[in-house]
């Protein structure tokens, strides 16, 4: 009998939405991602105003002696940010549960308990195990990690970053690793949902075979250097590419979160096509975040006055 | 009386109660959870919970285990494989004993 026969259940539906009800998790990572963006947006200006102080606005308001230690460290407590969100994001939703939620409504394993690797299932673990050489390869390949060393490499070697290389190499570059993707996901798709998605249907298979391909960043920061538009927009479609890749990666850990995918990504838009200005960029880069706080607050404001004391 | 349908003897009797039905599946369906949890979802009362909760232990069918959560003591329980491995054989069972019971009631009533 396959797992799935009794974890199709409704328990496991409800225990797997119970992680979101409470609006935590979106409050955390809208946070993260405003802290985030707030990081990268400093490291952009120190890098490309090139630390001139009257140019740069960290070195004009902030004052010389803080500033100039920002401006040197901000690339790597940037980098720093990103990887200790990437890395402790659960325990830090887990640490604010521990405080709000458990105590209300009791407590059940966070995500990552879920996942064949920690649930410790001999058959799941099995399943892993047999993974085709080919298939761990091909995943290699075709995943950012992979192409971000190459693409560090390739800047290092000669002296360029690839958004200033020709047009010709950004072609090839993106065709190479759409072939790889494509040849990935056609010969092992990616597993439907736990929550029992229809396979029968062609056209989903199809759609999510489209759809498994596209989901990686770099396919639309690629896409985004080949677009014919002046160098600043190029970065602001890189962010907005950005933003996207973001929630989706942390979507599924979220919740339903297509619907404010959309409409943040629709308010960037707007934003940056009525607005020109620096403000009104930086403000659509925060749409995102602030959109997902606003969801997450009102959904811990419901869930505090339906549990208002600990039982 | 078909082989099969002697299979309901067979039944584990410790799962085959209602409540502790429940507690199994919700347990098989989730890594782990707690005390409060359990007791929400199945509405059950504290004590009843408890008693049948023991019972399991017993069997060997779940793990309870104490644990802290910030300054909140949990009482977390989890699945055995021994338990994982009892419910599967009493839902198997049960399913193919149910398949023969809808040839038997057609059989009664055209007869």
């Amino acid at each position: 009998m396959a797992p799935s026969d009794i974890q199709g259940a409704e328990f496991a539906r409800r225990a797997r939405d119970y992680w979101r009800v409470d609006g935590i998790p979106l409050l955390v990572g809208a946070a993260s991602y405003m802290l985030l963006v707030a990081a990268l947006l400093l490291t952009l200006e120190t890098l490309l105003q090139n630390g001139s102080p009257n140019e740069n606005w960290v070195l004009r308001n902030v004052g010389e002696p803080v500033a100039g230690v920002v401006f040197i460290t901000s690339p790597l407590w940037a980098t720093a940010i990103v990887i200790w969100l990437y890395t402790n994001w659960e325990d830090l939703v887990d640490r604010f549960k521990g405080r709000l939620t458990y105590p209300r409504t009791g407590y059940v394993a966070p995500p990552s308990y879920w996942s064949p690797e920690t649930k410790n299932d001999e058959r799941l673990q099995e399943a892993i195990d047999q993974q085709p050489a080919l298939q761990r390869w091909l995943t290699l390949f075709s995943g950012f990690w992979f192409w971000q060393l190459v693409f560090l490499s390739f800047g290092v070697l000669t002296d360029h970053t690839y958004l200033q290389s020709s047009s010709k190499v950004k072609v090839i570059t993106l065709c190479a690793f759409l072939t790889i993707r494509a040849i990935r996901f056609a010969l092992y798709p990616e597993a439907p949902s736990a929550l029992g998605e229809k396979q029968a249907n062609p056209l989903l298979k199809i759609l999510r075979f489209f759809r498994s391909v596209l989901d990686c960043l770099w396919v639309w920061f690629l896409t985004s250097a080949l677009l014919p538009v002046p160098h600043t927009q190029v970065w602001l479609l890189v962010f907005l590419c950005f933003g996207v890749f973001f929630i989706r990666t942390f979507g599924p850990v979220l919740g339903a979160l297509h619907t404010a995918e959309i409409c943040s990504c629709g308010a960037l838009c707007a934003v940056l096509i009525w607005r020109q200005t620096s403000s009104g960029i930086v403000l659509a880069l925060f749409v995102p975040g602030f959109y997902a706080a606003a969801v997450g607050g009102f959904r811990l404001f419901r869930y505090l006055r339906a549990s208002p004391t600990p039982l | 009386m078909t082989p099969t349908t002697q299979e309901v003897a067979s039944l584990d009797r410790v799962i085959h109660e209602p409540a502790r039905l429940m507690i199994m599946m919700l347990l098989y369906a989730v890594p782990e959870a707690d005390f409060l949890y359990i007791q929400r979802e199945c509405e059950f009362t504290q004590g009843n919970l408890s008693s049948h909760l023991r019972k399991l232990e017993e069997a060997d069918f779940v793990y309870v285990t104490k644990m802290f959560k910030g300054n909140y003591p949990l009482t977390v329980c989890s699945i055995t494989k021994q338990g994982q491995r009892a419910l599967e054989k009493y839902v198997r069972t049960l399913r193919s004993v149910c398949s023969e019971f809808p040839d038997q009631l057609n059989t009664k009533s055209r007869a």
